[in-house]
């Protein structure tokens, strides 16, 4: 049988991961499907698992100098703005923890909230976490594509300490990260400004329980009617979510754009930079030729809203 | 009176919602020694096969798709283990599963293998680590053949003859005048190629039977839709006489034809594992399992030309079917009579010419799934119409209605449409409630939305004389001594409806409250068999013998006596039907439907969605509203999942690859909206109260309506479903 350890103060629960390297588990929707087992056999864990779930500070989301931090265990649905969204209820699972301040979920970025509220279902999404979606570590992960849109900074914890580390260098591969043996998350960072203009696109397999085929998460920060900083990442095109800098310096340059002829230049400029870097494959969900041909077509759909959106600020 | 249509609570609906009812995985031995539960609707006893020590089973499948069985190697079983095979079919049995006419599906691999999953031993013992050990223990080899994934593969004899020296393992041939030369003297020809997928039935409830031996009896019960083909199997098999097996149906998560052959494919090896051991054995199959090995919906293709005079009119179709019927017949040869009976659709089409052929390719053998091979050449039809309308620049819908089949007319094959047809009423219900011919000029073509309209008959019961020669159905109603009726047949209420529309119509003719009639789930030891539960027959068929019964009942009622009247099918009088000609009435009334579907298509993403769903169907007459709206609601969900995302193919192996609910795309319920659905009342003379059978024809047209909508949609012609993104995407960038 697995050993399970249920710690309720984040200092036991890092002494247990310093010593049996115990394998943290939170809503449990991507471990339960990774370990599942037949009729009549127990999950096929390999080491000891922790719940990180119940742990208080794991579940809260608040404002940090203009910024957000959000724990690790914090529901999908909570970020979500699920109606009905379990929080502060029964005290146990990854639906426990204190209830969030109504102002702070506001300030939540349209597209964080938006990809949220994409995951699976809603009875999926009162147990599955930010911090489980990340560390799994999936190129179709959904809030991860907006963590990267996002520029947030993954705040790792020990006993011998923290670090914080950006998510471009926290995430490795498809199912790798940076985590120690005896580290686990604590805190994902979005650091200040918070953006003004955010767009996500997710196209799925289905309208629910869908994983993705292609999402395009992106943010910009708006000065004066023109693009101060922005960012486009694009998840499930490649074995990591993919962040193309090249689109953000050119639409920082070239801001303010009004006329149409303009506009289609910089889309398709912008299209050129996305194509080299966009290397989606052939799987059971979707092909490569789909997943590259929508990618680029979000980005002129994105483009656009961003221009409608600096018009605006006219 | 009230209507017979008027719904009542679905007797078995509160048990179901609440977690009460016992399905195959929740039985547990309840220490009697016989006998059934009090209420009569279980039995947990030892008699009926639970016991303590029931044994866990699981299949040693194989691993390779196809080529001469060289080797098997068992591995030692420690006590209380036992590893069954071919080799353990008892003197008298047959390596054999009967299916429909064919006999062709072993029920362990002997010889050769010849789709990748193919059964070839069981394991059953107490441990699930255990078992899990010997299977991999198990040793096969095999003398390794090309595989075969598709159509085009097995006419190409690759590998050589999977099947018989062509791979045909069925023809249904119709031919009415003189094709070729109606062909040659034409003013034009239009041709089109249409192809169906794959598809998962998908029933909540995954396949799960258990399977004892109480002295010199076999018993089975569990999940599925026909106690008497399970009966029949387990006899075949074990060579046991009837009286000597027991077949019980528990409650049911759902079907949809899935549970119509399966439970025969898994229920033999089960009933030989158990017979050879002495042991109950319970077998439950998780939902990779069953999605990676139980049939599928035929995948089809279907080429049809039409020879068109100097006015665009039709004066002859010349249609081939083909049907991928996977590694073994099984079923193939009905449900493709079935897709070839219907591949005209509602149509009068004076000349003809109909190939069908069911193929053996190196697929999971391919089985019965609601409509029966319908859904496939109804959508034939019903695009292939759309193009010839389009050719000729005319609205379709003005196109098909000079077409429309009416009451006298001749079926294809030779036989007579003898009710009223009432698809004008149809259609006006249908425009009434969607607007279609409004939406359908003003959308536009190729601007990114859509509406269409399809059109479908569905023949209801067993095809050809099947009732008649075949099944002989038989109900009985017993009347106890307390004067509280009991309906004794084999009918299972899968979640379709009879546990409800069988007590309304009883009840209704003994002047009776529905909820005072008994009606457990059947149990060969206790019911005589009434037939499957499939082919859209069971309200039509069995509930007309009741109907009968009922009334014969109430004609010699005596008080406090116990009684008991038996009813036998009759075919209805001036159907005829010549199975080796195939010619006469091959269905003995026929259900109409209309169906509309509108749908956006996203240019960005080319997703399509599906904004409205319309449907009106002539069912005869609703037994209960509520059940025939939920088989509506069901069977378009289904349909236009069909249609527009259930993507299921094979791999270099020939095994699927979309075996996982994440992979595998079933709509959920915000895919699609709720259906806007009517019925128009057309009784049926020898339907319980007037109605048809209808569960099937739900499915017959909704993927057609939405290939349709997304025709006018995307301005390009969709000849193959699903019409999932990537397929909308090369069709739009061709
Ligand atoms: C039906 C269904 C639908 C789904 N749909 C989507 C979807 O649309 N989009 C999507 O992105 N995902 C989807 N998922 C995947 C999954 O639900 C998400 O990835 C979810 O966010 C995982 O969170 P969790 O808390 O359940 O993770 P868990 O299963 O508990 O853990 C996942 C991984 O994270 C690690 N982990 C968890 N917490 C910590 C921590 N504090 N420190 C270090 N490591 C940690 C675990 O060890 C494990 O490796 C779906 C899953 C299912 C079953």
């Amino acid at each position: 049988m697995v050993e399970v350890f249920k710690p309720t103060s984040l200092a036991e629960a890092l002494r247990i991961r310093a010593d049996k390297h115990a394998i943290p588990f939170a809503g449990g929707t991507d471990l339960m499907v990774r370990f599942r087992a037949r009729d009549g056999m127990a999950p096929s864990f390999k080491s000891p698992i922790l719940f990180v779930d119940a742990l208080p500070e794991f579940n809260t989301i608040r404002m940090f100098n203009g910024g957000l931090k959000i724990g690790a265990s914090l529901p999908l649905s909570i970020l979500a703005g699920d109606r009905g969204a379990v929080n502060g209820g029964t005290g146990t699972g990854a639906t426990s923890g204190v209830v969030p301040d109504a102002a702070v979920l506001a300030t939540i970025p349209g597209v964080l909230k938006a990809a949220a509220a994409e995951v699976g279902a809603p009875a999926l999404r009162n147990r599955a976490t930010i911090g489980g979606n990340l560390a799994n570590a999936s190129p179709a992960g959904d809030s991860i594509a907006a963590l990267y849109a996002l520029s947030a900074e993954i705040i790792l914890v020990s006993l011998s300490g923290e670090r914080m580390i950006p998510i471009e260098k926290f995430i490795l591969g498809p199912g790798e990260i940076s985590l120690k043996e005896d580290e686990i998350i604590h805190t994902i960072h979005i650091p200040a400004p918070l953006p003004d203009w955010t767009y996500w696109r997710k196209v799925g397999t289905r309208r629910a329980n869908a994983l993705t085929k292609i999402s395009l998460a992106a943010a910009a920060s708006i000065k004066d009617g023109r693009v101060e900083s922005c960012s486009f990442a694009f998840g499930a095109v490649g074995p990591r979510v993919i962040r193309v800098h090249e689109i953000e310096s050119l639409l920082q340059s070239r801001f303010p754009v009004v006329q149409e002829a303009k506009l289609k230049e910089i889309i398709a400029e912008a299209k050129k930079f996305a194509s080299s870097m966009i290397t989606p494959i052939d799987d059971q969900r979707s092909t490569a030729k789909y997943r590259k041909t929508v990618a680029l077509n979000l980005i002129g759909d994105a483009i656009a809203s961003l221009v409608e959106e600096l018009k605006l600020g006219d | 009176m009230k209507s017979i249509s008027q719904s009542i609570p679905r007797p078995d609906g509160m048990a179901k919602a609440d977690g009460s009812a016992l399905y195959v995985a929740d039985l547990q031995f309840d220490g009697t020694e016989g006998g059934r539960s009090p209420d009569g609707a279980v039995a947990l006893g030892s008699e009926s096969g639970l016991s303590k020590d029931m044994l866990l089973g699981r299949f040693y499948r194989s691993p390779y798709p196809r080529g001469k069985i060289r080797r098997l190697q068992l591995p030692e079983c420690p006590p209380g283990y036992h590893i069954i095979s071919a080799a353990d079919i008892p003197q008298g049995g047959k390596n054999e599963i009967p299916m429909a006419a064919s006999r062709d599906m072993p029920c362990f691999a002997e010889n050769e293998i010849r789709y990748a999953g193919q059964i070839v031993a069981l394991v059953a013992g107490p441990d699930a680590y255990e078992i899990e050990r010997l299977i991999r223990a198990i040793e096969l080899e095999v003398d390794e053949t090309p595989v075969v994934k598709n159509i085009d593969e097995a006419l190409a004899l690759k590998g050589g003859a999977i099947h018989g020296e062509d791979n045909i393992f069925c023809r249904v041939d119709l031919d009415e005048g003189e094709v070729d030369e109606v062909f040659a003297g034409a003013a034009s020809v239009v041709e089109g190629v249409y192809e169906t997928g794959f598809q998962e039935q998908f029933y909540m409830e995954g396949q799960g039977l258990i399977a004892w031996r109480t002295g010199n009896k076999c018993g089975v019960r569990g999940s599925m839709q026909c106690p008497y083909y399970v009966h029949h199997a387990v006899s075949h098999v074990l060579g046991l006489k009837h009286d000597e097996i027991r077949v019980i149906a528990d409650t049911i998560g759902g079907g949809f034809g899935g549970k119509e052959d399966y439970p025969e494919i898994m229920g033999a090896p089960l009933a030989v594992a158990s017979w050879v051991s002495g042991k109950p054995i319970r077998m439950l199959m998780d939902r990779v399992e069953d999605m990676a090995f139980t049939s599928k919906r035929h995948p089809s293709r279907c080429v049809y030309r039409s020879a068109l005079d100097s006015e665009g009119r039709i004066l002859a179709i010349d249609a081939t079917v083909d049907l991928d019927g996977g590694a073994y017949e099984t079923y193939t040869k009905i449900v493709l009579m079935r897709a070839v009976f219907h591949s005209l659709g509602v149509y009068a089409i004076p000349v003809f010419r109909i190939r069908g052929r069911g193929i053996a390719t190196n697929t999971v053998p391919s089985g019965a799934f609601r409509g029966f091979g319908a859904p496939q050449s109804l959508f034939g039809i019903e695009m292939h119409m759309e193009e010839i309308a389009r050719r000729n620049r005319c609205e379709v819908l003005d196109y098909k209605r000079n077409y429309f089949l009416k009451k006298g007319d001749t079926t294809v094959t030779g036989g007579i449409f003898r009710d009223e047809i009432i698809l004008d009423k149809l259609i006006a219900e249908a425009e009434r409630l969607s607007g279609y011919s409004g939406k359908r000029i003003k959308l536009g073509r190729g601007k990114g939305q859509g509406i269409g309209m399809s059109f479908i008959l569905h023949g209801c019961g067993f095809t050809g004389d099947g009732e008649q020669k075949i099944i002989k159905g038989k109900a009985v109603l017993k009347k106890h001594r307390d004067d509280k009726v009991e309906i004794l047949c084999a009918a299972v209420d899968f979640g379709q409806g009879p546990q409800t529309t069988f007590r309304k119509v009883v009840a209704r003719v003994l002047g009776i409250e529905p909820n005072t009639v008994i009606f457990n789930y059947p149990d060969t030891d206790f019911v005589p068999d009434s037939g499957p539960t499939v082919a859209s027959r069971t309200i039509m068929i069995v509930g007309y013998l009741l109907q009968k019964a009922a009334e014969e009942l109430k004609a010699i009622w005596v008080e406090g006596e116990e009684q008991v009247v038996e009813q036998n099918y009759q075919m209805p009088p001036g159907m005829s039907w010549d199975q080796e000609r195939l010619r006469g009435d091959s269905y003995a009334t026929y259900g109409w439907g209309v169906n509309v579907c509108e749908v956006e298509l996203d240019f960005l993403t080319w997703e399509t969605k599906v904004i409205g769903a319309w449907a009106v169907f002539d069912v005869g007459r609703a037994v209960d509203h509520r059940v025939v709206n939920g088989q509506i609601q069901g069977g378009m969900s289904q349909a236009l999942g069909y249609g527009a995302m259930e993507k299921l193919e094979v791999d270099s192996k020939g095994q699927f690859r979309q075996i996982t609910m994440a992979d595998y795309m079933v709509p959920t319920s915000v895919d699609f909206p709720r259906t806007e659905a009517l019925t128009v009342d057309n009784p049926y003379l020898y339907g319980a109260f007037g109605a048809k059978g209808m569960g099937e024809m739900v499915h017959d047209g909704g993927h057609a309506a939405f290939a349709a909508a997304v025709e006018q949609a995307c301005g390009k012609a969709c000849t193959t479903i699903p019409l999932v993104p990537e397929t909308l995407m090369e069709i739009m960038e061709a």
